[in-house]
């Protein structure tokens, strides 16, 4: 299946590939477009668009998109997706919603790896799912510890 | 030339094996030994093992030692010791924000890394994140 969202990914549009890969669908390929254009390419190629205005899989309220794809696929049962969507949302936005001391820390790194030289959107996803590995493990053994708000959280 | 230090490594080694590869050693190998043991492998350099010249100061990180040790002053790198000051050691203040994500995504990296050496290649790539995004910011914009 075919998903597609904006270029120039940051935080939202490198979880939510992951998330998706890893999560929904396992064989999912990744389209990035212009801004005015990714509706009009989603109906042509019948991609699934996602961290854009006005779709299902967008921000709603204070919820990030990944929190969207999060609901939408059934996955709020796992308390460690739950914990991650936090973090992500932190770093995504004002961080009002979830305060979560995570945000920035990932934030500066997403921002980061923007400026490392990869030519198009699909390196820096490829490079960066590292940090989504990684911060799904450390949400994983938050949990195991039965502290499903993370380390910082009392 | 040969460095050594405890297995396991967290947010403080990770950035110091990065700053030892990119700004004093680039030909820089790391060997890794059980915490505690002794004696140290002869001829290499130990790092972050307590007693050591390279380890913490006067309640700073390891980091924040081998840039005064090794006279580097880059504010973007004083800047990277201050987080990892915070992530990595009881501070009583918190000047930046930025600390306990990036002490996540350590732990987190050596968790889904199959042995320390390679942790090491993973915590290098986020530290060239946040040189990049921290240079970034305190430079002046581009005309």
């Amino acid at each position: 299946m075919k998903w597609i969202t904006r270029e120039h990914v940051k935080v939202d549009r490198v979880a939510c590939p992951w998330l998706i890969k890893r999560f929904v669908d396992p064989a999912a390929e990744f389209l990035f477009v212009p801004a005015d254009q990714v509706m009009a390419v989603a109906e042509r190629d019948g991609a699934t668009p996602y961290d854009v205005k006005g779709v299902e899989l967008g921000h709603h309220g204070k919820e990030c998109s990944f929190e969207a794809i999060l609901k939408r696929y059934n996955l709020m049962d796992n308390p460690a997706l739950v914990l991650l969507g936090k973090i992500v949302n932190g770093a995504d936005t004002d961080n009002t919603l979830w305060n979560q001391p995570e945000g920035p820390g990932l934030e500066a790194i997403a921002e980061g790896f923007r400026h490392l030289g990869y030519k198009d959107d699909h390196d820096v996803n490829a490079a960066e799912w590292i940090v989504y590995d990684a911060l799904y493990a450390y949400c994983q053994e938050m949990v195991r510890q039965g502290k499903p708000d993370g380390a910082f959280t009392s | 030339m040969k460095w050594v230090t405890w297995e396991v490594v967290g947010v403080d080694r990770m950035a110091c094996a990065w700053l030892i590869r990119r700004f004093i050693d680039p030909e820089a190998t790391f060997v890794f030994v059980p915490a505690g043991q002794t004696p140290l492998p002869e001829g290499a350099e130990p790092f972050d093992i307590p007693g050591v010249r390279l380890s913490h100061h006067r309640g700073h990180c390891t980091f924040h030692t081998m840039l005064r040790a090794f006279e580097l002053a880059d504010p973007t790198l004083q800047r990277i010791a201050r987080m990892v000051d915070e992530a990595d050691v009881v501070q009583e203040v918190a000047l930046e924000p930025a600390a306990p994500g990036l002490d996540l995504i350590c732990r987190g990296l050596r968790l889904t890394s199959p042995d320390d050496h390679v942790a090491l290649d993973r915590g290098a790539l986020i530290y060239d994140a946040l040189y990049a995004q921290l240079n970034r910011v305190s430079s002046p914009p581009e005309p």
